[in-house]
């Protein structure tokens, strides 16, 4: 038993010395004899969410109906790496038209523009950042009446009450979701904007961010624990489709699929793009219908907004407004000023 | 089988629950190492109908407390009940009782109104079912509190001391996953996923549920609910609608599932605008194809070989 509980912790489960315990306690009180009663005695103790039933009942077959010799050794961890090799190997493949070109960046902007972009950022990503919660506060003025608190007071009083407690809804932090586009046409801005995408996630705890171009990859956790030189440096290599071309429909069907549970009513969603889109039209706009129906607020920048002489709108970028809470340009630190003030 | 195992499950068939092997263990060892179970499934798999069906089987009461955003630990606990209190200052007034002594009287127990939470912790006689509904429903902070409470069965109320519970309840926790539960909670707990049930679940869920039913309707709602499922809805429909659209088919008279007793039927299965413009039109045309004079046997292949 213990061992079994120390080869499920080696191929990832999460089994705490609880679970252990637990685990023999149940053994003891359903019939080990009959296997399918073993088997689903120990699944309800050890596994912990959804996505852990298949693993455990794979671990659970290799390690009760495999040989022993075999149960030492960290089975599963090579057979793993294979399978991704060959997943990534597989959507490579999938995708001929993506562009496989790392890129440079090299280059650094200067440290006090930096600094200055940075504080702005930070100031952006507060007020997007909260909302009023639902929960109550107790507070001087404004708000419900606390009964509670205002009983408690009169007694003093002989039962008059003199003065009402309060309360009110309290400021609560949300989440944030950052959909960045890093195909070519948006090559002088990419840099910039995963500027703000760092950021966002140096200001905030709960944020998630995605790049797309023909494709979606989360990167939340390229940013943790990262400069954001390394964390650039990281992401020219192992994100395959930087520079190529865009299909955002795709991307958001990717997204509404895939990371179905990082966005609920009180999500907020960024998505940093400039709207061309090669990709299907109508799956964007469905999707972004979709997306913006469970989010709290769809917010989309786009750097072309900016520039001097506007460009006609982008096909896909039409396709998308109809969806969209609010559309503002972001190429620039004034314009993402701008963008705080106005939230 | 363990012998406890089959009992939990003939005492819920009982009881008109449709059990699989998984959530009679599950169930059962709650029970034996009187641990809080988690359930996770799709809306309306009968997540909890688990609770009810243990709190019958046991022939103990079930105490439910339904979780929403902003709930508080006071709205789960307890409160005072204040007009009663503000009352009774008021008919008090002349008694010139000391402060102390006013205070001590309306922190009383008769003043208190017990939540559902202290009403599970102060029930006396058999431990009852505590049923906490929808618990990613209410946030994190109640969550924590919520764990403190299930470690230790006690509850302290600042002005009466501490109430603590005799036989601790059987707790049932159940879950959409709207949001990721925390670590803590999910390994304090049971875990048991109830998925959509298999088309010979299903069948058996609509004949117990749906007294009178020909089997040949039972079956041709399964199928189609399956096939329903297999599609990419916003709102996928659960047993609870299988139930329901069964019964109104046989109130309105149809012996078997045609294109108007579907047509006048569908709000029943599809709660969602954009879902029933997605499949109405050629799907439907293509599902009543695939029904059309198939037999119970051949509808279960169908549901058996989805995606056609």
């Amino acid at each position: 038993m213990l061992r079994f509980c120390r080869f499920l912790r080696q191929n990832g489960l999460q089994v705490t010395p609880a679970h252990t315990s637990a685990a023999l306690r149940a053994v003891n009180r359903v019939d080990v004899g009959d296997r399918t009663d073993f088997h689903l005695g120990l699944r309800a103790v050890l596994v912990s969410g959804q996505q852990e039933l298949a693993p455990f009942d794979e671990l659970f077959r290799i390690f009760w109906e495999g040989s022993m010799a075999v149960q030492e050794q960290d089975l599963l961890a090579p057979n793993l790496e294979q399978a991704a090799a060959r997943a990534d190997e597989s959507t490579a493949a999938f995708s001929p038209l993506e562009v496989l070109s790392l890129k440079d960046f090299a280059e650094v902007a200067e440290s006090a523009e930096r600094a200055a972009l940075e504080q702005a950022l930070r100031r952006l990503a507060r007020k997007l950042a909260t909302r009023r919660s639902r929960r109550l506060r107790s507070t001087r003025r404004g708000g419900r009446i606390d009964l509670r608190r205002t009983v408690r007071r009169s007694l003093r009083l002989g039962g008059t009450a003199m003065e009402l407690a309060r309360r009110k809804r309290e400021v609560r932090k949300t989440k944030l979701v950052l959909l960045c586009d890093v195909s070519r046409s948006m090559d002088q801005y990419s840099r910039f904007l995963l500027q703000f995408v760092y950021a966002f996630q140096r200001a905030l705890g709960r944020v998630e961010s995605l790049v797309f171009g023909t494709r979606l990859t989360r990167v939340t956790l390229f940013f943790r624990h990262a400069t954001i030189e390394q964390a650039l440096d990281r992401m020219s290599h192992e994100v395959l489709d930087w520079s190529g071309g865009t299909r955002i429909g795709l991307s958001l069907e990717a997204f509404n699929r895939d990371y179905r549970d990082m966005v609920d009513s009180s999500t907020t969603v960024v998505v940093l793009s400039d709207g061309l889109d090669t990709g299907d039209v109508e799956l964007l706009s469905e999707q972004m219908r979709l997306l913006r129906r469970r989010a709290r607020r769809v917010i989309w920048l786009n750097p072309l907004l900016g520039a001097p002489e506007q460009p006609p709108l982008a096909r896909g970028m039409r396709a998308a407004l109809p969806h969209v809470d609010v559309y503002a340009p972001g190429h620039n630190l004034a314009s993402l000023e701008a963008l705080a003030r106005r939230l | 089988m363990d012998e406890g195992i089959r009992r939990i499950q003939e005492q819920m068939e009982a009881e008109g629950y449709v059990t699989d092997r998984d959530v009679a263990t599950t169930v059962y060892l709650a029970s034996e190492l009187h641990m809080p179970a988690l359930i996770e499934g799709h809306a309306g798999v009968g997540k909890t109908e688990v609770a009810k069906v243990l709190a019958a089987s046991l022939g103990t009461e079930l105490i439910r407390l339904q979780c929403y955003e902003g709930l508080d630990a006071y709205t789960a606990l307890y409160e005072w009940n204040y007009p009663k209190q503000m009352l009774w200052i008021r008919l008090a007034e002349r008694e010139h009782l000391e402060l102390e002594a006013k205070e001590a009287h309306i922190f009383g127990e008769e003043f208190l109104l017990k939540r559902p939470l202290l009403q599970a912790i102060a029930h006396e006689g058999k431990p009852p079912v505590l049923l906490i509904d929808e618990i990613d429903r209410a946030d994190e902070e109640f969550e924590a509190f919520l764990l403190e409470v299930l470690s230790d069965f006690q509850v302290t109320i600042p002005e009466l001391g501490t109430i603590k519970a005799g036989q601790p309840p059987f707790v049932v926790l159940t879950s959409n996953r709207t949001r990721e539960l925390s670590d803590a909670l999910k390994r304090r707990c049971l875990y048991l996923w109830i998925d959509y049930p298999t088309f010979d679940k299903e069948l058996s869920i609509i004949k117990v549920k749906v007294p009178g039913v020909s089997e040949l309707l039972a079956a041709q709602v399964a199928a189609a609910m399956a096939a329903l499922r297999q599609e990419r809805l916003t709102k996928a429909p659960g047993v609870a609608e299988s139930i329901k659209w069964a019964m109104s088919l046989m109130a309105l008279g149809r012996p078997r599932l045609d294109r108007q007793g579907l047509e006048e039927t569908f709000g029943i299965v599809l709660k969602d605008r954009d879902d029933i413009a997605a499949v109405r039109g050629l799907w439907l045309d293509r599902l009543l194809e695939s029904l059309e004079g198939k037999g119970v046997d051949e509808l279960r292949d169908l549901s058996a070989s989805p995606s056609s």
